[in-house]
């Protein structure tokens, strides 16, 4: 992978405004911290010190998980677009959320104690992003258009939202209470002593992005090309939707479901870059995904106290108009 | 002839309702309403007119009640005919209300009866004379229609009831009660009149009410004495934010009441107060006590917000809430203010109130 000189300008670019808005992040909230409140939360944390509480429990995690949805969400749309060769592919429009969604709601509404656990809850949410990837991978077998696969999605989506609705309706008020939390996302739930795990599944789910970066950039050129080339289709595509439900599945766990970010980065990112190298396209994924949603999330806790929006609603609030530009453009 | 004429146009003239600012207090339509902002209720014989005003636009709604049958509605009025029969109720501080003036057999429907408390509208279900039509997001409006009830009564939360204006062709009158946006908590109760003057029973919504504004009048001025006020949290996280009540709902009324020291006091509005959960924790984590958390274990507040335990009226076992017995409250609490009330002292100012047990909280463990 040949990296040019634009290219080499445009991620050091982006790099240089992640460090900035992760700074912004942080000093974002409404109580003032200083540097050595965050150091002292990390090696010499105080319980008792509220500066430093903050500092530990509410701003770093807040930080990291917003990095890792927005890298996640953004890689999995990514892979998505290519496997299906759409793009307006994305887990939450082809109805990988939803899968998540369904699983979660199963647990939190059946009233089993261990799926009401963390593990329970991070299990369902990756269990139910599988089953649906899946699902329309082997639709995807058989029906070759783009535009119905989506439809396919979009219905999944609708489908599970009647399911839900229908849980919702025998469940008793407490479930229905949790699980209506869980559904407005938010990215202030997440711990300090959570962190470890979700950078596992992270480092897990972008590690085994590597191995797919040369074989998603055959795919491109298409089926018959790559088995020329003695690529193994099916593998690259059990592959993809595996990496897709482990980072979808772990940001629907902590965050719930978030939309447009998926769908939206990843177009952005090739519309910048100009380009199908699936190497490129991933570290600039990786990049603007945990940018954005740092960004957008930097703007809510600044706008907070005139308008206070939760994360999906602003996320849909950038995303939708993105998306409809991109369907414009590719009209003309 | 024409004598009699002038004689009875000039016995109609003075003795037919009018405005009360009209001076003649005898013959005009005077307010019951003393506490309740969005509710006004003018008397006048046997006439009464009900004028329910918007919380937020304050356009009105007007309603004439009366059991004449041969009067005429006056113009711009909703004619509902006195005492009704058949009473569809939305919300559980309607059961509440007619629970209190012994008129719970003109409820022929409810919501969905995990919703419900009231052992007599549970039996009333049990034996269909009480129908349950859903929760009201999916309402089943035929069996609404179908239920040949006079009047339907609903929580409004800004807009017009859905298909009102169908469910009015059908015989069925809607009426919106803004209790919950009332900014005290004897405005919210003050409510039972309005159930009163429906159901022919206002003689007893009223000495209910006076007397209960005397127990609460009672306790508030005991609580006056009280020069330590406690530190207290209210609400809880939902979704990405928290959500306490402003400082000019009825909650936070009580709490003023109660002698507490709520933080969020002089913030505006009669609902709720947005906040982050950083900024709620960084204000109050050393609050003495954690009200309203919305469940009924710590357990379950724990697993809805895993950050509670940083707050110390959570690890120090002072969080109290109404939720193991949820529907009770809702139920209740709005036309018993004065037992609210109690309870809150009972909990801030244990000194106060002797008795150990409490009619809505309960310490969560």
């Amino acid at each position: 992978m040949a990296i040019k000189k634009r290219d080499l300008i445009f991620f050091f670019t982006i790099f240089l405004l992640l460090i900035g808005a992760m700074v912004l992040h942080l000093f974002s909230g409404q109580l003032k911290l200083t540097w050595n409140e965050f150091i002292d939360s990390m090696f010499n944390f105080d319980v008792k010190n509220t500066q430093q509480l903050i500092a530990r429990e509410f701003r770093i995690p807040r930080l990291i998980i917003a990095m890792v949805a927005g890298a996640g969400l953004a890689v999995s749309g990514m892979l998505m677009q290519t496997l299906f060769n759409n793009p307006l592919a994305g887990p939450y429009v082809l109805g990988i959320n939803s899968g998540s969604s369904l699983l979660v709601a199963l647990s939190l509404l059946t009233g089993f104690s261990f799926f009401q656990s963390d593990i329970g809850i991070i299990a369902s949410a990756l269990f139910g992003a599988l089953i649906f990837g899946f699902l329309l991978l082997g639709l995807s077998m058989y029906i070759k258009s783009s535009i119905s696969l989506l439809l396919i999605g979009l219905m999944l989506g609708s489908f599970t939202g009647a399911i839900i609705t229908a849980l919702q309706a025998i469940s008793s008020a407490q479930e229905l209470k949790a699980f209506t939390i869980w559904t407005m996302g938010s990215l202030q739930q997440t711990q300090f002593d959570q962190l470890p795990i979700i950078l596992l599944f992270f480092v897990i789910g972008i590690s085994m992005c590597f191995f797919l970066v040369k074989p998603l950039d055959v795919l491109v050129i298409g089926e018959k090309n790559t088995e020329i080339l003695g690529l193994n289709i099916k593998r690259i595509r059990i592959l993809s939707i595996t990496v897709t439900a482990i980072l979808t599945g772990l940001t629907t766990a902590f965050c719930g479901p978030i939309a447009f970010v998926g769908m939206a980065v990843p177009n952005l990112t090739r519309i910048l870059l100009k380009t199908q190298s699936h190497g490129k396209l991933l570290l600039a994924n990786l990049l603007f995904g945990a940018l954005f949603l740092v960004l957008s999330d930097s703007i809510i806790q600044l706008i907070e106290s005139f308008i206070p929006l939760p994360i999906n609603a602003f996320t849909s609030l950038i995303g939708a108009p993105l998306v409809i530009l991109i369907v414009l453009k590719r009209l003309k | 002839m024409n004598f009699r004429l002038i004689f009875f146009t000039f016995i109609l003239i003075f003795t037919a309702c009018s405005d009360s600012s009209s001076g003649n207090k005898k013959n005009s339509f005077q307010n019951q309403i003393k506490y309740a902002k969005t509710l006004e209720i003018l008397e006048c014989g046997t006439a009464v007119k009900v004028h329910i005003y918007h919380p937020e636009n304050k356009t009105i709604k007007r309603f004439y009640l009366t059991p004449e049958k041969n009067t005429q509605t006056p113009k711009n009025y909703i004619r509902i005919s006195t005492p009704v029969k058949s009473m569809i109720t939305l919300s559980g501080t309607h059961i509440g209300m007619l629970s209190k003036l012994d008129g719970l057999d003109v409820i022929s429907g409810v919501l969905d009866k995990k919703y419900i408390h009231n052992l007599i509208v549970l039996d009333g279900l049990k034996k269909k004379r009480i129908h349950a039509f859903g929760n009201e997001e999916m309402l089943r409006f035929e069996a609404i229609v179908n239920s040949n009830a006079e009047v339907l009564i609903y929580s409004g939360f800004g807009q017009d009831f859905p298909h009102a204006k169908q469910l009015e062709k059908g015989g069925i009158i809607c009426l919106s009660n803004y209790d919950w946006k009332e900014n005290h908590p004897l405005g919210r109760a003050e409510w039972i009149k309005l159930f009163g003057y429906l159901i022919g029973k206002e003689t007893k919504a009223k000495s209910y009410f006076s007397s209960m504004v005397k127990e609460y009048d009672s306790l508030k001025k005991e609580a006056k004495k009280l020069t330590r006020k406690p530190t207290v949290l209210s609400g809880n996280v939902l979704g990405d934010f928290w959500y306490a009540p402003a400082g000019e709902s009825y909650f936070a009324e009580l709490f003023r009441d109660a002698q507490a020291d709520y933080l969020y006091d002089e913030t505006k509005g009669t609902g709720s107060v947005e906040m982050s959960l950083e900024r709620v924790l960084a204000e109050n984590r050393k609050a003495e006590f954690w009200l309203n958390a919305g469940f009924s274990t710590l357990e379950l507040i724990q697993k809805s917000n895993k950050k509670a335990s940083y707050i110390e009226a959570f690890s120090k076992g002072k969080t109290f809430c109404y939720s193991p017995n949820m529907n009770l409250f809702w139920e209740m609490s709005a036309i018993e203010p004065h037992h609210v009330l109690s309870d809150l002292l009972r909990i801030l100012h244990p000194e106060l109130i002797q008795k150990n047990e409490m009619y809505f909280y309960q310490k969560l463990n």
